[in-house]
């Protein structure tokens, strides 16, 4: 059975031309005195083999995958050499393809990477370029198989036929050394003299061996000094540089190489928002503006308005309507006090929670967020995880249950694992709520960036949880995480509606729904106690169940028996936290709620607060899927466990630090 | 009263059905919890069409 020789530099598609002759490797062995495998294949529906050689830039050998090569040509028999040349790297991949074309056997050249030379402006013409070498040149795309067919016809037509003598001048003093060297090998020697004499002149060490084991040296060494003492420099320079010569003529009359294109505008986005020292600023600043167009300049007007609607018209007629139906005072207590209070607490939040929806939508469509992931993953290497980790953590910002669904997508275990961990330090819109009620209260001048440094509060802590964990309980192999980067584009408007709508309508039924009930219950807590019915609400189920925490919480800052109610009901849904304090502090608007809340929270103990709510523990929905995702109670135990100790730590922080620092 | 008793038993009655709803609901977790699994492409997708069908 005749054999071809696939020879090529290393990553030109070598590997992919091989499995498409061939369809999978025939056998794997090893070169006798060498451990490099060589992998041989039958070529598709034809009885010739097909041996791939390791990729290499020229036939000198510096490493012993050269070698091979080189070894291969001196001792093994073949009918044809099938040359995988790079279409975008001409120049450098020509250097082999000379030194094949001179060891005179059948040579068929596949030009790959056609589609990428031509993305770069360099257009080969194939014809001329084959007239010009004297050999078949077949255009191919090895990667998805374009070219195949017409590349295995070259192959078995040229294979049968006789090889074209290749010729390149040397020069008057390098050929006469060549034919001194050519007359003194012995004739049965079955290889190109031509070949070999240039291989010596080169200093080829595998030749100058093979040549030694058959021919007195010595003579041979004669004419190397000789020539080299004639040209005034290095042999293996010179040859390089004639080589050279021809390469860049061959180029310059097969080539046609385009005017540079400018950088696309994807390009130059990249250079900017994916750079080494930019990428992360550039990050937290779109994440700034992102807040402050959420709060200071169009969430904040906008919920005021909805507030005013809800406290003015909408309470006056349901007041109005329950009247004239004749409802009693309990039912009108109810209404207005428990579930108008509580859901439209929620409710006027509805603005800021759909504009931050729209702008993450938007750098997701646009296609930043690829890049950040990007860009965090040099960062979330350095801490155990990889940028694959962070695109769970982004979703996370949205609701943190399809964030710990998305760490699926992780197919190392253990970071998988750590991902889910720490994706309930990321803040979901249901906290968003209780952050507008507080800043609207106490950081009126500075909403937008209390809100950032909270959001960035919860990467911050997560990052180093994650390094603790990597470094600790949960150490693991570095995975390699690629991304595909899309090109940037407008997004359009009908697409982003739909993905903002698709992220926020579950925060607006749930205001209809759970928020709905648990403002019932919680009003109902409100209005029985041990007393009775209708107490007053220090005297109410609601202030004993929260007073329990209360103590726990005074170091906090708020350890009030209010704000321990507002945190147990907050496990069930986060946004509940804001409709217990709508019940509790028995605010009839947004206005009013925040001027109660003076008298309860001071700036530092209201950071302390929502610090709380961000990291205190993940939610009910959350840490059903944690169990579920994880499948271990032991994890589940920990997540809930871990979050409310750095929950309670870090408030406390805040709280004391702040204090000792002349806060209040 | 009548207008007491069918107003305070319709919200007493939906708040109660809700909240036991979402509790059952929460504690399944994954898709049966999410609040984006309409929307979802991903294996919530495959979720609510066996779930439909």
């Amino acid at each position: 059975m005749s054999q071809i020789a696939l020879f090529g530099n290393p990553n030109t598609g070598k590997t992919s031309l091989f499995n498409n002759l061939t369809g999978s490797y025939e056998y794997v062995g090893n070169w006798s005195g060498v451990t490099v495998e060589k992998k041989v294949g039958i070529l598709r529906h034809q009885h010739i083999h097909i041996v791939d050689l390791p990729g290499v830039y020229s036939l000198h050998p510096l490493s012993r995958d050269e070698g091979v090569a080189t070894e291969f040509l001196l001792t093994e028999s073949f009918s044809a050499i099938l040359n995988i040349v790079d279409a975008s790297q001409l120049k450098r991949n020509l250097h082999l393809t000379v030194q094949l074309l001179e060891f005179g056997k059948p040579l068929i050249i596949a030009l790959n990477m056609i589609d990428v030379a031509e993305r770069r402006g360099v257009k080969v013409d194939v014809e001329k370029i084959s007239q010009y070498v004297g050999v078949p040149v077949v255009p191919i795309i090895a990667r998805t198989g374009k070219g195949i067919d017409g590349l295995v016809h070259a192959v078995l037509s040229t294979s049968k036929q006789e090889a074209q003598r290749f010729f390149l001048n040397y020069g008057i003093e390098v050929e006469t050394a060549i034919h001194r060297i050519s007359e003194q090998l012995p004739t049965e020697l079955n290889l190109s003299k031509r070949w070999l004499a240039l291989q010596f002149l080169e200093e080829n060490q595998r030749v100058h061996e093979y040549l030694q084991a058959s021919v007195d040296i010595g003579p041979l060494l004669e004419v190397r000094n000789r020539v080299q003492e004639l040209i005034g420099r290095p042999l293996p320079q010179y040859i390089h540089d004639v080589r050279e010569k021809w390469i860049v003529d061959v180029i310059e009359k097969t080539t046609i190489i385009a005017p540079k294109q400018p950088l696309t505008i994807t390009e130059r986005i990249d250079a900017i928002v994916t750079n080494k020292y930019l990428g992360i600023p550039i990050f937290l600043l779109f994440m700034y503006i992102m807040f402050m167009l959420t709060f200071d300049w169009l969430g904040s007007p906008l919920a005021d308005l909805l507030d005013q609607f809800f406290s003015g018209p909408l309470t006056d007629g349901l007041s109005k309507l329950l009247s004239i139906v004749g409802a009693s005072p309990f039912i009108k207590e109810l209404v207005l006090n428990g579930i108008v209070s509580g859901v439209g607490g929620v409710l006027v939040f509805v603005p800021q929670i759909f504009i931050l929806f729209f702008f993450i939508s938007f750098l997701e469509d646009s296609g930043y967020m690829a890049r950040v992931a990007m860009v965090m993953d040099r960062f979330m290497e350095a801490i155990g995880l990889n940028g694959k980790a962070f695109i769970p953590m982004i979703i996370g910002f949205g609701c943190n249950v399809p964030g710990v669904m998305a760490a699926r997508t992780i197919e190392q275990p253990k970071e998988r694992l750590l991902t889910i961990l720490l994706l309930p330090f990321m803040s979901c819109s249901a906290r968003l709520p209780v952050y507008a009620l507080f800043v609207g209260t106490f950081f009126t001048k500075h909403e937008a960036l209390v809100v950032f440094l909270l959001y960035v509060l919860g990467i911050v802590v997560a990052l180093l949880l994650a390094k603790l964990f990597s470094s600790t309980l949960l150490k693991n192999e570095s995975s390699i995480f690629v991304v595909e980067l899309p090109p940037y584009r407008m997004p359009q408007a009908l697409t982003l509606w739909r993905s903002t709508w698709d992220k926020g309508k579950g925060f607006v039924r749930k205001a209809g729904t759970f928020i709905f009930a648990g403002s019932v219950a919680i009003w109902l807590l409100t209005y029985i106690g041990p007393k009775g019915i209708g107490v007053g609400m220090d005297d109410s189920f609601l202030a004993a169940i929260g007073g329990v925490l209360a103590p726990i919480l005074a170091p906090l800052g708020f350890g009030t028996w209010q704000a321990g109610a507002s945190l147990i009901t907050g496990f069930l849904a986060k946004e509940v936290v804001v409709s217990t304090m709508n019940i509790i502090y028995h605010a009839k608007n947004m206005d009013a709620l925040q001027g109660l809340m003076v008298h309860y929270f001071t700036p530092l103990s209201a950071i302390s607060f929502m610090t709380f709510v961000l990291l205190y523990i993940p939610c009910l929905a959350t840490v059903a899927t944690i169990h579920k995702e994880t499948n271990s109670r032991k994890w589940t135990f920990i997540s809930i466990s871990c979050a409310l100790c750095i929950a309670y730590l870090v408030s406390f922080s805040i709280y004391e630090g702040g204090k000792l620092l002349g806060f209040s | 009263m009548i207008a007491n008793v069918v107003i305070g038993g319709a919200i007493f009655a939906y708040a109660g059905w809700m909240f036991v709803r979402h509790v059952k609901k929460s504690s399944q977790g994954t898709c049966a919890s999410c609040s984006m699994a309409d929307g979802c492409h991903g294996s919530c997708g495959t979720y609510e069409h066996r779930h439909k069908g």
